[in-house]
C-alpha cells in the first residue's frame, strides 16, 4: 500500500523510505536530510498549508547535570548541587549533610566509606555544625 | 525636679512589667514525655520535653546508636550500631549499657537491617543478611530472619522469609502477648511465634473496593495510636483516570478493619498523627519551599497548609500535650513551633548531631511507648 505523505514530515519519511535501498548504510543511519530537501521542492505546492510553528525548532529545554547516584563526585564541601543543579536542596547549613551521608549512605568523594574503613570518621566530631575541623582526615 | 519624677515614673512602669516579660520568656511545655535520641558522640540522650533539657547522657559501647526500640515496660532499650553489626541493651533505669552481641565472625559481617524484641524480652529477631570476604570477592548470603536468644546470644530459629517477599528488610511487629508476628509489606501476614508458620494473611494489596486502586500505606507506629492501630495517609492510583490520589487511612489490625477517606490529588507531604487522633500534621518539602499541613481528622479535610522558613531534610513529631510540634533531623537542633500558629517559638540546640529521635508520651508507660 503506497502511502500519502499528508505533511511535510510524512513526506519527508516516504521520500527517506522509496530512497532508502540506494542510499549507503551511513546515510541511512544520519537520517532523511538528504533526501528531505528533494521532497521539499516536489511537494512545496501540495502542503503549502501545513501547520508548522513559527520558531521552525522545538524551544531548547535547559538540561539538569547528570549527577551519577544523586551525587557530585567532586570533594568541594560547599559547592556541592542538588538533584535540581541548584544549592537550595542540599542541607542548612552543609554541615548537616556530612554525617548523615557518612552514616550507611557513603557520599561518594564527599565522606569516607563508615562501613569498611573509617567507622570513627566523626569520633571527634560530635555536632558538625560546630566542630567540623575535628573530623578526621581521611587520605586514600 | 520634674525630669527626676518622670524617670522614677518610667523605672516604676519598667519594675511593673518585669514580671510579665520575664513570664512571656518561659519556656512552653510541651507535656510530659521523655524523648531518646542517638547521638554521633555514641550516647543516648534522655531529654525531659517539659524543658528539652538534656537530663542524661547514656554512652554506649558499640559505636553510633541507630535503631532504637524500647521494651514494652520503657525500662529497656535496644540499640542497633550504625555499622550495623552490634546489639546494645541499655537499662534506662539504671542508666548504663548492660549488654551487647554480634553475629559477625571471622571474615564474615553480619549486617543487621531490622529489628523487633519480643514483648517477653526472651529473643529478638533480626532481618540481617551476611557478607563474606573471599580470596577474590565478596560473597552475599540471602536475607533471613534470625531468631536470636537474648541471654545466650545464639540464632536458635530461622523465620521462613517465604512468609513474606523476598527484601532487604522487614518491618516487623509483634502482637502485644507475642504470640503472634505480623510481617507488613504489600500484605499484612500474621504467623504464630512457636514455628512461624503462616495463620493468617490480609491482602491489602487488593484494592479495597470495586474500581478503587492498590493502596500504598507505610505502617510506622506512631506514639499516638492506640494498640494495633495505623493512622497514616495512604496513596493510590485512579485505575480508570490513571489519577494519583491521597487520603488517611485507620487501619485496624486485630479486626481487620480499614476506615479511609481521599483528601484529593497526592502531594508530596507527610504526616505525624496528634495526640487524641483529632488531628494530624505534616510537611511539604520542596527545594525552596516548606508548608506546614493540618488536617482535620474529624472533619476528614486538609484543615490549612502555612508556608513557613523550613530547611531541607526535617522530621516532625507533634508534642505530648498536642501543644507545639518539634523539627528534628540531620543536625543538632530541635525547632519548636505553635502547633496551631505554626509560630517559631525557639530552637534548641544540642551537644551532637542526632540519629535517632524517639518520643514517649508520658502516660505511654502502658501502651509499649513506640519504635522506629
Amino acid at each position: 500500500m503506497a502511502l500519502k505523505p499528508i505533511n511535510r514530515k510524512a513526506d519527508r519519511m516516504v521520500t527517506y523510505l522509496a530512497n532508502q535501498g540506494d542510499v549507503p548504510e551511513a546515510e541511512q543511519m544520519a537520517g532523511p536530510v538528504g533526501p528531505a530537501a528533494g521532497a521539499v521542492e516536489g511537494g512545496a505546492d501540495e502542503n503549502a498549508e501545513d501547520v508548522v510553528a513559527l520558531g521552525g525548532r522545538l524551544p531548547e529545554v535547559p538540561e539538569i547535570p547528570h549527577i551519577p547516584l544523586g551525587c557530585s563526585l567532586v570533594f568541594a564541601p560547599g559547592w556541592e548541587v542538588d538533584e535540581a543543579g541548584g544549592t537550595a536542596g542540599l542541607c542548612q547549613p552543609v554541615e548537616r549533610d556530612l554525617f548523615d551521608c557518612h552514616l550507611a549512605c557513603f557520599w561518594p568523594a564527599h565522606v569516607p566509606d563508615q562501613l569498611n574503613h573509617s567507622p570513627d570518621w566523626t569520633g571527634k566530631c560530635a555536632a558538625a555544625q560546630n566542630d567540623w575541623r575535628k573530623l578526621e582526615m581521611i587520605f586514600p | 525636679m520634674a525630669d527626676m519624677s518622670d524617670k522614677m515614673s518610667y523605672l516604676a512602669v519598667l519594675i511593673a512589667l518585669l514580671p510579665a516579660a520575664l513570664a512571656a520568656q518561659e519556656v512552653r511545655s510541651g507535656g510530659n514525655g521523655t524523648i531518646y535520641m542517638g547521638a554521633y558522640n555514641e550516647a543516648v540522650y534522655v531529654i525531659d520535653e517539659a524543658t528539652l533539657e538534656v537530663t542524661e547522657r547514656i554512652p554506649v559501647n558499640t559505636g553510633i546508636p541507630n535503631l532504637m526500640q524500647l521494651s514494652p515496660d520503657n525500662r529497656t532499650m535496644y540499640v542497633r550500631d550504625a555499622a550495623m553489626e552490634h546489639i546494645e541493651v541499655v537499662d534506662l533505669v539504671e542508666g548504663r549499657s548492660i549488654d551487647s552481641f554480634t553475629l559477625s565472625e571471622g571474615n564474615t559481617r553480619v549486617r543487621i537491617r531490622s529489628m523487633v524484641v519480643e514483648p517477653g524480652g526472651e529473643y529478638i529477631l533480626l532481618g540481617a543478611r551476611s557478607y563474606t570476604k573471599l580470596l577474590d570477592r565478596f560473597e552475599i548470603g540471602e536475607f533471613s530472619i534470625l531468631r536470636v536468644d537474648l541471654d545466650s546470644h545464639e540464632v536458635t530459629d530461622t523465620v521462613p522469609t517465604e512468609v513474606g517477599e523476598q527484601r532487604q528488610g522487614a518491618n516487623l511487629m509483634f502482637s502485644p502477648d507475642g504470640d503472634l508476628l505480623y510481617f507488613f509489606g504489600r500484605d499484612i501476614i500474621a504467623v504464630e511465634t512457636e514455628n512461624f508458620t503462616e495463620v493468617d494473611r490480609w491482602e491489602l494489596s487488593l484494592p479495597l473496593e470495586e474500581g478503587l486502586g492498590r493502596m500504598n500505606m507505610s505502617f510506622q507506629r506512631s506514639p499516638y495510636d492506640d494498640e494495633g492501630i495505623f493512622t497514616n495517609l495512604f496513596r493510590m492510583t485512579d485505575p480508570v483516570q490513571g489519577r494519583q490520589m491521597m487520603g488517611i487511612a485507620r487501619v485496624n489490625l486485630a479486626e481487620q478493619d480499614v476506615d479511609f477517606y481521599t483528601l484529593g490529588p497526592s502531594e508530596r507531604v507527610s504526616f505525624a498523627l496528634a495526640p487524641g487522633g483529632r488531628k494530624g500534621y505534616g510537611l511539604r518539602s520542596e527545594i525552596g519551599f516548606y508548608e506546614f499541613w493540618t488536617f482535620d481528622l474529624e472533619g476528614r479535610r486538609v484543615e490549612s497548609r502555612v508556608e513557613f522558613q523550613g530547611r531541607p531534610r526535617m522530621s516532625l513529631v507533634p508534642s505530648s500535650n498536642g501543644e507545639l510540634l518539634y523539627i528534628y533531623n540531620a543536625g543538632n537542633t530541635i525547632d519548636v513551633y505553635d502547633a496551631d500558629t505554626h509560630e517559631l517559638l525557639r530552637t534548641v540546640w544540642l551537644d551532637a548531631d542526632m540519629t535517632r529521635f524517639l518520643l514517649v508520651p508520658g502516660d505511654a508507660a502502658t501502651n509499649g511507648g513506640s519504635q522506629e
